[in-house]
């Protein structure tokens, strides 16, 4: 059986380099949930030295609509889906180069085209398998921040704790490896 | 006429039979995956050789479990609401039946904690809410001499709907129709979420292809068509698909599909409609008889 590697976040270089396609790693740390066309505009409007700004800096990036809210007083995630990541392909390459993502969980993957970009700002891409919106939410310690509220619930940028979340699949790496050559 | 009915009864179903009968199957079908898709892909795990598949169909089944434990969502996709009454004759009602599952919907959509999301989207401001302009979408079929109703739901979702197809060739054999469903199959790869469900309609008109297509999607996917050679087609579509390698959420594997089934309908001299309803592998789906009381 192939081995589950726990990974902490954030990635760090020696992470970004020995991951390689087809590894199944846990992820545990903070991850910046971006869903939506209009999510990705406005996280590349963002100011350079703005607070949110300084989150998403070396952060893993995370293609999923959640519902959030406030019960008892503390944001609470009830769940969470993984969305197509090919649908912000026009935003990625830049939010990747301006913020140093080094991660991006989603689901189908990108154009290979990306790969090159992968390779030079070392980040990687995790595949998570759709319709397990209940199994992801027990994956969320907490919810740290939530931003721009006056998006639809869906597409608010929030930020997570998450533990052991996964399996997620390296599916591209830092190599110029991907599991989507055939496709 | 009908089993247990006579002509000299009346059977009345309500408005509120219907309301309440819509608010339960969605709410269900978001939340709790049918027999046949958790048995099949408990088999699918023994079969599969692929060790990423392997892992991939556990976390599917995982949190199908999840799910259906904690009554929470399976995908925060509710899909559009669709749902196939089948009324029988003798059967009276005396209102507006898709205003009555538009109430249930709305009624739900607003009681539900935590919602849902809202996904009836009006095709030209793209504003979301729970129903809209002809949705829920209601189909019905009369069912002759039955004093009964059924009521299935199955709310899809648009991964799979992004990737469906319809195609009206001449006259064309089952190599030209297991091309077109492989090539769809092929093209949705991993985008749909696999492994897939896939509704096949072959026949009819352009309009009533597709709905071949939908009925094809609501048989237990361990059932085969009655028909024996549209039975041994399903089998061999289940074979050739699954040797595609495209597996779980398309990252390789022999289970790219859960489920092959096909309806035909009679068709004109020229023609060969055929209809490829994609569906993710959470084939969401919920069936109910309303209880219609009789009155002589």
């Amino acid at each position: 059986m192939a081995r589950v590697r726990r990974i902490q976040l954030p990635l760090t270089d020696d992470d970004t380099s020995e991951l390689k396609v087809g590894d199944s790693v846990l992820l545990s740390g903070s991850v910046a949930l971006v869903a939506g066309t209009e999510t990705h505009q406005r996280v590349l409007d963002e100011s350079p030295d703005s607070p949110i700004a300084s989150k998403l800096l070396g952060s893993v990036m995370y293609h999923g609509p959640a519902y959030i809210d406030k019960l008892r007083g503390r944001l609470t995630l009830h769940y969470l889906g993984v969305t197509t990541s090919s649908r912000f392909e026009d935003y990625i390459p830049r939010i990747i180069e301006k913020y140093s993502i080094r991660g991006i969980i989603g689901k189908g993957g990108l154009d290979k085209k990306i790969l090159p970009i992968l390779r030079d700002q070392r980040c990687l891409y995790f595949a998570a398998p759709g319709g397990c919106a209940a199994l992801f939410a027990t994956k969320v310690r907490m919810v740290r921040d939530i931003f721009w509220e006056d998006l639809a619930l869906p597409y608010r940028l929030s930020f997570l704790e998450v533990h052991d979340f996964g399996p997620v699949i390296v599916t591209m790496d830092t190599h110029l490896g991907s599991l989507y050559g055939a496709a | 006429v009908s089993k247990g009915g006579a002509l000299d009864t009346t059977y009345n179903l309500t408005f509120e039979q219907v309301v309440s009968a819509s608010a339960c199957l969605y709410r269900e079908s978001l939340t709790t995956l049918p027999g046949d898709i958790t048995e099949t892909l408990k088999s699918a795990l023994k079969k599969e050789k692929n060790i990423r598949a392997k892992e991939i169909l556990k976390t599917l089944m995982t949190s199908a479990l999840t799910s259906r434990e904690k009554g929470q969502y399976l995908c925060t996709d509710p899909g559009l609401p669709f749902f196939y009454l089948k009324i029988g004759g003798l059967v009276t009602f005396d209102f507006d039946i898709e205003e009555a599952v538009k109430e249930g919907i709305a009624k739900l959509g607003d009681e539900s904690y935590p919602p849902f999301f809202p996904m009836a989207t009006d095709p030209v401001n793209r504003n979301r809410s729970y129903v809209g302009e002809k949705v829920p979408v209601v189909t019905y079929d009369i069912i002759p001499h039955s004093h009964r109703v059924e009521m299935i739901c199955i709310p899809k979702g648009s991964g799979g709907q992004q990737y469906s197809r319809v195609e009206m060739f001449g006259v064309v054999g089952f190599e030209t129709v297991k091309k077109f469903v492989v090539e769809t199959v092929q093209t949705a790869s991993g985008k749909a979420c696999p492994p897939l469900v896939v509704g096949i309609g072959i026949g009819g008109t352009f309009e009533t292809v597709t709905k071949l297509s939908g009925e094809a999607l609501i048989r237990d996917i361990r059932k085969r068509n009655g028909r024996p050679e549209i039975g041994t087609l399903e089998l061999e579509l289940l074979h050739e698909l699954n040797a595609l390698n495209i597996g779980p959420m398309g990252l390789g594997g022999n289970t790219t599909v859960i489920g092959v089934n096909v309806e035909i309908g009679g068709t004109t001299s020229v023609l060969t409609p055929v209809a490829v309803n994609v569906c993710c592998w959470a084939r969401r789906m919920t069936r109910k008889n309303i209880f219609v009381r009789g009155h002589s």
